[in-house]
């Protein structure tokens, strides 16, 4: 069985259909890339497979489950999700407190938990910036953060909604370290990028959404 | 039949009289009758009734609860349902809730009154009105921001989610701290929302109190005149 199973899904907004009864399975130990162009459905689609939005027809599968029947809290625990925009997933004013935001309200902070923290902010290279308040730094120290801050919750499985725009060349290479590095610790993902080169040098699978449908490419 | 477009003075006239009076007015009856009399104008001027009755629907669930809070802690009037001694709906509770039902009912209904005209018609009005040009654009840009930090806010509250807090178990005082966090993006994003609008603003060339010349201009027609004449005679009738 598939960790992720999506059956015939469509989705329409505002009577206009973005996409017609596309079907796909993801491992969970793979890597895949989901690439196509601007306003095609990319977000779109990864907010249905963590159940922010509701497919109009057809039915995605959690490790077996219908998304729909987990709380969305659940499906943070399994997920990780990277939002195109990271500033609307940071909440806490200095970045130790963002990275222990999460444990602080579902159960408490822990000696480990600090220690995992600091070890995120030395692997993201966000100890220079730990004095600096979060709304003030860069794009790129606010997405390595908000990673960090998905890593903490140990998912099962990461999602990554453009995750190279913003970057420099030097930083992007690092990301792709830092997701190899995640990945064969046994976390899958799925990446949604334009970046041709990244994508082919990161992914296992590339899965390409256009008008037509879902397709693989090779 | 050709459709009647009323000027947006006549709809801040009635919108006027209608919230003024549903703050004045404290008993039930005054507030259905003013209730009815909104409506009438609603029709009048087109107002989308599916979407503010959609609204409408998702609070008053809230004023359920209130009526009975009300009829729990003010103990007067005769109880229509009562359970183990304590009286769970009075006449007097049930009166105050409808109040307050019909009360919120009529600002929502002035709020869908105003916005059957264009922003662009609605601060041309006010400027005929002779409204500070201040005033007008302060409420423009609140009017359409709106929208955007009510999507901010249930954004934020998604990404919350999940993170793994099961926001909704949490103790009342937990959930009261989680939500709290919830206002640092959006206040953040609001700041710079605010510069960015005043830096696009001012780089094209706008400045309050310059003078401007317009093409432009609002006029007075039959039906407004006649409605304006109406309306105030309407509303005395509401009076008790
Ligand atoms: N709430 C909404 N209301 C109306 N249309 C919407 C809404 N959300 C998304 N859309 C439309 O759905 C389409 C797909 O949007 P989506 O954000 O998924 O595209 P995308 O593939 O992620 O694009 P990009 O590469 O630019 O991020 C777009 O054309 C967009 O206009
Ligand atoms: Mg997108």
């Amino acid at each position: 069985m598939a960790y992720y199973e999506a059956n015939k899904i469509s989705y329409e907004i505002r009577g206009r259909t973005i996409f017609k009864e596309i079907s796909f399975q993801l491992e969970q130990k793979e890597f895949v890339s989901l690439v196509g162009a601007n306003g095609i459905g990319k977000t779109t689609l990864s907010k249905l497979m963590i159940g922010i939005q509701k497919p109009s027809g057809g039915e995605i599968r959690l490790d077996g489950v219908p998304v729909s029947e987990y709380a969305l809290f659940e499906v943070g625990r399994k997920v990780g999700y990277l939002f195109q925009n990271p500033s609307c997933q940071i909440f806490c004013p200095t970045i130790m407190e963002e990275l222990l935001f999460s444990l602080r309200f579902q159960g408490g902070e822990t000696p480990e938990g600090r220690d995992r923290a600091v070890e995120m902010m030395r692997r993201f290279s966000l100890l220079d910036a730990q004095n600096s308040p979060t709304h003030c730094l860069s794009q790129g120290e606010k997405q390595r953060l908000a990673l960090a801050t998905i890593l903490m919750n140990q998912p099962e499985y990461l999602m990554l909604d453009e995750p190279t725009t913003g970057l420099d060349q030097v930083r992007k290479t690092e990301l792709g370290h830092y997701l190899q590095e995640i990945h064969q610790s046994g976390v899958g993902i799925l990446m949604i990028s334009h970046d041709q080169d990244f994508v082919k040098q990161m992914s296992q699978r590339i899965l390409r959404l256009d008008d037509g449908g879902l397709y693989e490419e090779d | 039949m050709k459709k009647i477009e009323f000027d947006p003075r006549t709809k801040i006239f009635v919108v006027f009289f209608l919230s003024t009076l549903a703050v004045m007015f404290s008993d039930w009856m005054s507030l259905f009758r003013l209730s009815l009399i909104g409506i009438g104008f609603g029709l009048v001027f087109r107002v989308p009734f599916h979407l503010l009755l959609r609204r409408f629907s998702k609070i008053l669930l809230v004023f359920l609860g209130l009526i009975i809070v009300q009829s729990i802690f003010i103990h007067e009037g005769e109880a229509l349902i009562e359970v183990f001694g304590i009286q769970i709906l009075t006449v007097v509770g049930l009166q105050r809730g409808l109040g307050y039902v019909f009360r919120v009912g009529i600002v929502l209904l002035s709020g869908a009154i105003l916005s059957t005209s264009s922003m662009r018609d609605l601060l041309q009005a006010l400027q005929q009105l002779k409204v500070p040009y201040v005033i007008g654009l302060m409420v423009a840009i609140g009017v359409k921001f709106l929208p955007i930090f009510v999507q901010e806010v249930q954004d934020a509250f998604v990404a919350m989610q999940l993170r793994g807090i099961d926001v909704k178990h949490l103790r009342m005082k937990r959930r009261i701290q989680v939500i709290a966090y919830l206002f640092i993006p959006l206040i953040l994003s609001t700041l710079d929302k605010a510069e960015r609008l005043a830096a696009t603003i001012e780089s094209r060339g706008f400045r309050i109190g310059a003078k401007r010349s317009q093409y432009r201009k609002l006029q007075l027609k039959r039906q407004d005149v006649i409605c304006m004449m109406i309306v105030p005679m309407i509303m005395l009738l509401t009076q008790n």
